[in-house]
């Protein structure tokens, strides 16, 4: 037998054997969920020279975690996402978008991200220590304080704090003191995440913001259908029962979709309207 | 075949001798990188560009656009772990090969002395970093452009830095290799890279303990052993940290003296070394 063709057959046996492995007991042989080394200054110590290549690495196991987690349907956690994020930045403190990114991460309500907006705030914190001067941490600070734990006064504090910064735009000054007087308005919510879409680093970050103002677009569509079906019931005594009948009624046009195209619900049980569960605007804030 | 054995004769009674010195150590040199490529050390870049190439690949769709970061970090590390490799590695065999293959015993009757053998391995090691930094470099630069990044000469300074580092660890490697074999010599030159690099917190030691003897012997440490962190810029110019150009300067003419100390001190230790 030639060489060329036992490596080639061998290899093949080789994957079929692991292939066959993998389905069988699979199950079995899951992941450990790990951090085999916790302290994030004594793994710096061990890699001389090499922190930054591993502050990648941890990066990009940080997001295969977190976008694993964010698509588990039950017993979700996300009890590694603030250590793995502790370890890259100790790494690399110049890694600024992990402090963004992480913050964001672990800001986001339970169960789209972390639920831990405490966190998120230290883990800024730490990169406005190694920052000072950077402006947009700030923003993130007072982004976290204003939507995630709805505290406008001291979001307008940060946000003011921020503003003071060599090289800070103009309007933080001015966001400040919208968030100060009208804070927990949807307008104000609306001017804060355009200044996010505005100001994205990346193109996720613009799709996010941009996710973020298409609900509030749909929270004031919401607004208004239930003032049309709150008309309907006051002329003819009763709620409405689907969209078809507002619509052959003259009260709409046509049936409303959502910002992403799917329909609106009517829940005449509930005497109210909603987002369709194949809406991809997902859970709608509060505001 | 040796390096020396196979260089052209060494002229004697050359008209000046430094300019003899310098040729014979410049023979030495030459035909140690020809040995190392035909060794095929440079076989390593082929690993390089591999590396580069399938992890811009990859990158793209897991890293959450920082792709750019992770590929400079990583072409700076790879750049570093594969010069270190070939420094030590092969820093350590230059004597010890010789000597086990008893080639050394022919070219020690030859007109060129144990110095400015020792000194040609040296400087044809160096030779075959040089050439794998610059290959590695261009590919590094070649992949940014194709990922459509404006060229950055920041970067050189990293590698730059990184060459001096690699020149200082081939002297810690040859040093140790002119008293020991080739397996403590690569243990020691091993232990003194990573020490090298902790030294900072050497110094910082004496803030954190009471004794009064230890932080003086950490001090004497501190400044006696090679300090590795002198040349490492990889996370400043990938951040777009300004490296200034006396920082360079400084961080050369330490790897310059600490070299020439070691080189002196291998050396001496060769020449007084018994090779019977």
């Amino acid at each position: 037998m030639k060489p060329g063709f036992a490596i080639g057959a061998l290899v093949l046996a080789v994957v079929a054997v692991q292939s066959h492995i993998d389905e069988s007991f699979g199950e079995y042989r899951s992941t450990e969920e790990i951090l085999y080394i916790d302290n994030p200054r004594f793994l710096k110590k061990l890699l001389v020279g090499f922190e930054n290549v591993a502050a990648d690495l941890y990066w990009l196991r940080t997001v295969q975690y977190f976008g694993g987690k964010r698509r588990e349907a039950a017993n979700k956690n996300f009890d590694l996402l603030d250590p793995l994020l502790q370890i890259t930045v100790t790494l690399d403190p110049k890694f600024k978008i992990a402090y963004t990114y992480g913050a964001t991460f672990l800001s986001e309500p339970f169960p789209q991200g972390a639920g831990a907006p405490s966190k998120g705030i230290a883990l800024i914190d730490d990169g406005i220590r190694q920052h000072p001067g950077h402006w947009r941490f700030f923003l993130d600070k007072g982004f976290i304080y204003y939507w995630y734990l709805r505290d406008y006064k001291k979001a307008a504090e940060v946000f003011l704090e921020g503003s003071r910064i060599e090289g800070a735009p103009y309007w933080m000054r001015t966001t400040a003191g919208r968030a100060f007087a009208q804070g927990g308005d949807r307008q104000t919510a609306r001017g804060l995440w355009q200044i996010i879409h505005d100001t994205a680093e990346t193109p996720q970050q613009v799709d996010n913001a941009a996710i973020h103002l298409r609900q509030l677009d749909a929270l004031d569509q919401l607004d208004a259908l239930r003032q049309v079906a709150a008309l309907f019931e006051k002329r003819t005594g009763r709620y409405p029962k689907s969209w078809a009948e507002l619509v052959s009624g003259g009260f709409l046009r046509t049936a409303p979709v959502d910002p992403t195209g799917a329909l609106y619900v009517l829940d005449p049980a509930k005497r109210d309207v909603g987002l369709s569960p194949e809406s991809k605007l997902g859970r709608l804030p509060a505001h | 075949m040796n390096a020396v054995a196979e260089s052209r004769p060494i002229a004697t009674g050359s008209r000046v001798e430094g300019a003899g010195t310098l040729r014979k150590i410049g023979y030495v040199a030459l035909n140690t990188y020809r040995e190392t490529v035909r060794d095929k050390v440079l076989y390593n870049l082929v690993l390089f560009a591999l590396l580069m190439i399938g992890s811009s690949y990859v990158l793209g769709a897991i890293s959450v656009y920082q792709e750019i970061k992770i590929i400079k970090d990583l072409g700076l590390a790879a750049i570093s772990i594969f010069g270190m490799v070939i420094a030590i590695f092969i820093g350590i065999g230059l004597v010890a090969k010789e000597i086990d293959k008893r080639t050394l015993y022919g070219i020690l009757p030859k007109p060129i002395s144990r110095s400015q053998f020792l000194l040609g391995k040296y400087f044809g090691l160096c030779l075959t970093l040089l050439v794998n930094l610059m290959v590695m470099t261009v590919g590094l630069y070649v992949l940014l452009f194709l990922m459509k990044q404006p060229f950055e000469p920041a970067l050189l300074k990293a590698i730059f830095l990184t060459y001096l580092e690699l020149a200082l660890l081939v002297a810690v490697a040859i040093l140790f290799s002119t008293f020991t074999s080739s397996i403590l010599s690569g243990l020691f030159a091993g232990f003194v890279y990573v020490a090298g690099y902790l030294s900072n917190d050497l110094k910082n030691l004496e803030s954190v303990v009471e004794s009064a003897f230890l932080p003086q012997v950490t001090r004497v440490l501190y400044y006696v052993l090679p300090n590795f962190k002198n040349f490492d810029v990889k996370a400043a110019v990938v951040a777009g940290d300004p490296v200034l150009w006396s920082q360079l300067g400084w961080a050369t003419a330490y790897a310059a003296i600490y070299i020439a100390l070691l080189l002196v001190a291998s050396c001496w230790i060769f020449q007084k070394r018994n090779l019977k």
